[in-house]
């Protein structure tokens, strides 16, 4: 097409992109501050201390109320002490390791 | 075929959009005020393309796709420009509120030109005559789209009104390039079939 900007362009391109270049730009008209009014406000972030208090708040609740309590109570303290610590010693760091796992996961999921 | 381009600076002279994305993930909403006026007018447009013409109804799905890219751009991996990553938005905005509505009204197929293509829009016609026959030659083309189905009308939409490539065209709207061409294919066949009156 003669005066074409685009070679091997056939007549109805051509149409669509005069027409194209000939549609008058839209004024924003407070358009951009309609979509800002209507922003959820900004999300208050949890503090980040909030995790670790939650964990520790969990895991002296299962200590002080659970029949668990005593086993947990006393492989801490045997952790405590630094020796080398047996597999049931370990054992009691799981239920901590899930409750600090899960509640990372659900903050990062929010 | 044209391949995707990177993006170019931005007209108003600010930072570019890679740098806002940036700092509206880091909280900064200045930051979004910014993309959106940058970019409404585009998408606004798009919006009324594919809205045959309805601007208000444009405009609130405009509003709509804003919104959710404002609720989404932590997701958002720079893997495609801002520009094209909101367009896709507004067209899926687009495509939700049009399963919701009843099938497409059919034309008005009385309103035909009054004036004839091929001397008007000719080098040598007068201004007013000129202008008036771009007049009638996008209100006829804007007939012409509507006609087509939405996935035919955004792909000419998005390959010759925002001059997209093939490719990006086909990240917008959600498809294979080669279904993109397909759509090109038949939606120009069916604009020629209609605006044959203007044909040189």
């Amino acid at each position: 097409m003669d005066g074409s900007d685009f070679p091997g362009e056939d007549w109805l391109e051509r149409l669509l992109r005069e027409d194209a270049a000939r549609a008058a730009p839209i004024e924003d008209a407070g358009f951009s501050a309609r979509v800002m009014a209507s922003l959820p406000p900004p999300r208050k972030r949890a503090a980040s201390f909030l995790v670790p208090a939650m964990a520790a708040l969990g895991t002296a609740a299962a200590v002080c109320f659970t029949p668990a309590g005593d086993f947990l109570l006393h492989n801490y303290a045997a952790l405590l002490d630094g020796r080398h610590p047996s597999f049931s010693q370990l054992l009691a760091l799981v239920p901590v390791a899930f409750y600090y796992g899960f509640s990372f996961l659900m903050l990062r999921e929010e | 075929m044209r391949t995707a381009r990177p993006a170019p600076p931005p007209a108003d002279g600010g930072p570019p959009d890679a740098a806002l994305v940036a700092r509206v993930q880091l909280g900064e909403r200045n930051a979004y005020a910014v993309l959106v006026r940058r970019h409404q007018g585009a998408v606004r447009a798009l919006l009324r393309r594919l809205c045959k013409g309805d601007e208000a109804l444009a405009d609130d799905l405009a509003q709509e796709a804003f919104l959710q890219a404002w609720r989404k751009l932590d997701q958002f991996r720079g893997d495609a420009r801002f520009s094209t990553w909101i367009y896709r938005i507004a067209y899926n905005v687009f495509l939700m509120h049009a399963r919701t509505q009843r099938p497409q009204e059919s034309l008005d197929e009385s309103q035909e030109s009054g004036l004839d293509p091929e001397t008007t829009l000719a080098d040598g016609a007068a201004g007013p005559q000129r202008e008036a026959a771009a007049a009638e030659l996008s209100a006829d083309l804007q007939r012409a789209l509507a006609r087509l189905s939405d996935a035919e009308r955004a792909a000419i939409v998005q390959c010759y009104y925002l001059d997209r490539s093939h490719e990006e065209a086909a990240y917008v709207l959600g498809c294979p390039l080669g279904t993109v061409k397909s759509h090109l294919a038949r939606a120009k066949q069916k604009l020629k079939a209609q605006m044959h009156a203007w044909e040189p």
